[in-house]
């Protein structure tokens, strides 16, 4: 799927779209009102769809980079605190993903979660994440918190889970077409 | 062969963090013991603890930018200068366990047994 090799301006082009995509995805998120019976701070991670298909389709690099430039919307939003938290959040559900989807990049058999599982893990690591990073800022361990983020996580996850499975196989093939005419480009060029 | 929405594992999956939680929620409690006192953590060190039932009265304290609400039903965080409020709209906390944070702030806000809050016995005031 992945260009032999790809120049450096078709890898910052994907990652600008990517990151654009999950800014975007989480900037609609934020407009829904907040829903009183879920507890404060829980969130649907819509985001998390884009960063998926990040890692599965552009590869590890590709995929930090769009934790990064979503984490700096949140610095411009939400602050310096919610900065910290966002990045570590992102860093740990991207680490969950790319260990979880990477067989497939190798060629051998694929693992056997399907799209949900995949998303509840990383959902859950993205939550620990967060966790770890305000409880660093805050001084003091914020377990509390954790069994409803888990819970949330398990619920979130399946409804993210859901959609990428059936945006995924949609993209994948769109995408497949994107990089052919850019190799097509390529070709013209050389 | 494509990816599957849901698979046998991801069934495991589930039943493993759910029972964590679970877990999670309900093994403290059987620790807990009656007295409850909240205690404020303020930049990392505890500078508050009280013990809920001795209090007769509703009374404020404040930390940065964050008010905090202190009386015999429990205790809240009233305002805080924050964006996202989540210390404010975790609500009145009324059993051991329950926490507020501000993290923008600082402040940390729990509602911990006495045994737990031995360590910060020593700073009350």
């Amino acid at each position: 799927m992945k260009t032999k090799k790809p120049s450096p301006a078709y890898r910052v082009a994907v990652v600008g779209i990517l990151s654009a995509e999950a800014v975007v995805l989480s900037f609609l998120e934020s407009l829904l009102p907040p829903l009183t019976f879920l507890p404060p701070g829980a969130k649907l991670g819509l985001a998390n769809v884009a960063v998926m298909f990040t890692v599965v389709w552009a590869g590890l690099p590709a995929a930090l980079a769009v934790t990064a430039v979503k984490a700096l919307y949140v610095l411009i939003t939400r602050g310096l605190s919610a900065f910290w938290i966002s990045l570590c959040g992102g860093l740990c559900s991207v680490a969950v993903m790319y260990f979880l989807t990477r067989t497939r990049q190798t060629g051998r058999r694929r693992s056997s979660f399907g799209y949900i599982g995949i998303s509840v893990l990383s959902a859950t690591a993205h939550n620990l994440g967060q966790l770890g990073a305000a409880s660093a800022i805050a001084g003091a361990p914020l377990i509390a918190y954790l069994p409803l983020l888990v819970l949330f996580g398990i619920f979130f996850g399946s409804v993210t889970g859901t959609v990428l499975g059936v945006v995924m196989p949609v993209l994948e093939k769109q995408s497949r077409i994107f990089s052919n005419k850019n190799k097509q480009v390529k070709d013209y060029e050389s | 062969m494509k990816r599957k929405i849901i698979t046998k594992k991801d069934i495991w999956i589930f039943a493993a963090l759910l029972s964590l939680a679970v877990a999670a929620v309900f093994v403290p409690q059987l620790f807990a013991d009656g007295g409850r006192r909240a205690v404020v953590i303020y930049n990392g060190e505890p500078v508050l603890a009280l013990e809920l039932d001795k209090l007769d009265a509703v009374k404020t304290y404040t930390f940065a930018s964050v008010e905090v609400e202190i009386g015999p039903d429990g205790a809240r965080v009233v305002k805080s200068d924050c964006k996202d409020q989540i210390c404010v709209r975790s609500g009145l906390l009324t059993k051991n366990g329950d926490t507020a944070a501000c993290v923008p702030e600082k402040v940390v806000l729990k509602i911990v047994s006495e045994k737990t809050a031995q360590d910060v016995d020593a700073v009350v005031y």
